[in-house]
């Protein structure tokens, strides 16, 4: 009995620690599967069997009962060893079991099928050290059932309760379940099974622990090969039960953890984004780097605007990332802005600036445009000026643009200049715009209204 | 993960705000209001735009990645400044800051070159890197906290804008 406990005990702590069972999914899936792995447990795991009877080694089977066979004998002794042994594995079910007084119910079916149920509900509640001898103990309800075939089923069942992501395994854990209430009935009621039980429930676990470690690893993607260690699920560590579907490498998990943080944050990111509706996580990185630049070219612009505009024309379009935006329109009213001195009028400063660019067309037109860009301004055909202006004049916050907010000053100022629209229509492709002020044709006549 | 870093503090207005009202007004005293030469402009919007950022950046105090890295990038700088007019301590104080530029850039080429593997498996090919050079300090940075960083740069800059928008409001009407 001693070293057969011993090996049953190392056995039994293996597998408890190898136990992840997705109790809930049981539970839910419990109840209608009751009745079917009992009577036919071949129905719904066929080619989880094919699986594992093509990875593992034929041999492995009549080698594993082997080494069980020299204890049967003592097992033929006093039942009360084998009841203790057989406590081992059902402890706390037996004595669940015994709480509800169930005896010799075993041999009637329709007793073991609301035993069953029972035990099935309490397999729940007693957990994993519970379900780790049910592995084994399915082989007496083969055995009961008398179907040498379902052995295999049975191990398969253990196996496959040991590797609960595979999908079609909660049918064969409800088998294990079952079997188990079976197992511990008969182990209880029935003494003269025992010798039979023991043997086969050992060599039953061995051999489930053996499928549970190809299943195990088959289901970590790795080729098992029919691994009879049984050593790569069974490391006596506290290992983390996995959803359903997915994999407990803990690299995995970590990356797992890591994706899910990422999303998350980008989910927080695109509330800030306008336009983040984009669904792809590139294009909504590329919508956030945009906004960012965009945010940063705005500070420089505002901070620009406070002097006034300044000829920092070969910055701009290359720090606005293609999109020239039109600094505000204050040129006449910045010294205003700044300090609040009243310095020369907006008249005198727009006159000045006239001067300055009719001066720089003479000689250059491009340094023309580029000092009135520098300034903020733009030239502009009259006749749209003026239908801009007649267009924007009523609202004191021509929103175009909702993110543009400050176009007001340029309207208050420049009601003789000319209009300050946003045109962001016109001008802008982003919404940057302060307000644009622009020169009318009293400077010049022209012609281009600078910028796409 | 942490929901305080979603809302646009008001507390953050009103921290960057004063500070950021009190420097341009430092600024205004010093320099004449209308000046000619584009150079002066020029020196004076960055200077309005310093004293935003670094305003911006004392509002966040050391809290956020971001904010220590616009603080070293502006205190060097400062450093630099003195260091060019007074010749003496130029050489000392620029290996210094060269050197710790140096380091940092080859922590940061460490890391980056870490953390690109794993940009490359989430799915963001290059503009993870985009996004650690327009964010301050976002090289050190791994994606998790590149996009924390980056989501509180963004409120920043939005408060931050906001309240230039409205001093121009102000002054202008």
């Amino acid at each position: 009995m001693q070293p057969c406990s011993r090996e049953m005990q190392a056995m039994n702590s293996l597998l408890n620690q190898t136990q992840q069972i997705p109790l809930q999914d049981l539970q839910s899936n419990g109840h209608q599967q009751i009745q079917n792995p009992q009577f036919e447990p071949t129905s719904s795991h066929d080619d989880f069997l094919e699986q594992m009877l093509s990875t593992l080694p034929s041999c492995s089977w009549s080698d594993l009962k082997s080494p069980w066979d020299p204890p049967k004998s003592d097992e033929t002794g006093p039942s009360n060893p084998d009841n203790n042994v057989g406590f081992h594995y059902d402890e706390i079910l037996a004595s669940k079991l015994r709480q509800h007084q169930i005896n010799g119910g075993g041999g009637s079916s329709p007793a073991t099928a609301a035993m069953k149920m029972i035990m099935q509900q309490q397999m729940m509640l007693a957990g994993r050290t519970a379900a780790g001898g049910g592995g084994g103990l399915t082989m007496p309800l083969s055995l009961g059932s008398g179907a040498a075939g379902s052995h295999h089923n049975d191990i398969i069942d253990g196996s496959s309760f040991k590797s609960p992501n595979h999908q079609g395994g909660d049918g064969s854990v409800q088998a294990l379940y079952n079997g188990f209430g079976a197992e511990s009935l008969h182990g209880t009621s029935q003494p003269s099974n025992q010798p039979q039980h023991f043997h086969h429930p050992q060599g039953g676990t061995t051999q489930a622990q053996n499928f549970g470690a190809t299943a195990g690893t088959v289901m970590n993607q790795s080729q098992a090969g029919g691994s009879t260690t049984g050593g790569t699920p069974t490391q006596p560590k506290q290992r983390v039960r996995a959803r359903r579907g997915q994999a407990t490498d803990p690299h995995s998990i970590a990356e797992r953890l890591r994706r899910e943080r990422i999303a998350e944050r980008m989910k927080a990111l695109q509330e800030l984004v306008p336009n983040g509706n984009k669904t792809d996580k590139a294009s909504m990185l590329d919508e956030i780097i945009d906004y960012v630049k965009f945010l940063q070219l705005q500070v420089k612009v505002l901070s620009m605007s406070r002097l006034g505009g300044a000829p920092l024309v070969a910055d701009m379009p290359s720090e606005g990332g293609g999109d020239c935006i039109q600094t505000s329109g204050k040129g006449g009213s910045v010294p205003r802005n700044s300090n609040g001195n009243q310095t020369s009028s907006t008249n005198d400063s727009l006159t000045v600036t006239e001067h300055q660019v009719a001066k720089l067309m003479e000689q250059d037109m491009g340094s023309a445009m580029q000092y009135l860009q520098g300034k903020g301004l733009c030239l502009m055909p009259i006749s749209l000026a003026t239908a801009i202006s007649t267009a924007t004049c009523h609202s004191r916050n021509p929103m175009i643009n909702p993110n543009n907010s400050s176009s007001n000053h340029p309207l208050l100022q420049a009601s003789g200049e000319g209009p300050s629209s946003p045109s962001i229509s016109v001008l802008t492709v982003q919404s940057t715009t302060m307000g644009n002020g622009c020169v009318d044709g009293s400077v010049k006549d022209a012609a281009s209204v600078s910028k796409p | 993960m942490n929901p305080s870093h979603l809302n646009p503090s008001s507390s953050l207005k009103s921290r960057f705000t004063p500070r950021f009202l009190r420097a341009l007004t430092k600024i205004n005293a010093q320099k004449p209001i209308s000046p000619s030469s584009p150079r002066e402009i020029f020196q004076r919007y960055r200077r309005i735009k310093v004293a935003a950022d670094k305003s911006m950046a004392y509002s966040v105090r050391s809290r956020r990645i971001w904010s220590r890295a616009m603080l070293w990038k502006l205190r060097s700088r400062s450093c630099r400044q003195l260091t060019s007019s007074r010749r003496r301590r130029s050489v000392k104080t620029s290996t210094i800051t060269s050197r710790k530029a140096t380091m940092k850039k080859t922590s940061h080429e460490k890391e980056n070159k870490a953390t690109t593997g794993e940009d490359h498996q989430v799915g963001f090919v290059g503009q993870a890197d985009e996004l650690r050079e327009i964010v301050p300090g976002g090289e050190a940075m791994d994606l998790c906290n590149l996009l924390d960083e980056t989501t509180h740069y963004i409120m920043c800059l939005t408060t931050q804008v906001q309240v230039m928008r409205k001093i121009v409001d102000f002054y202008s009407l």
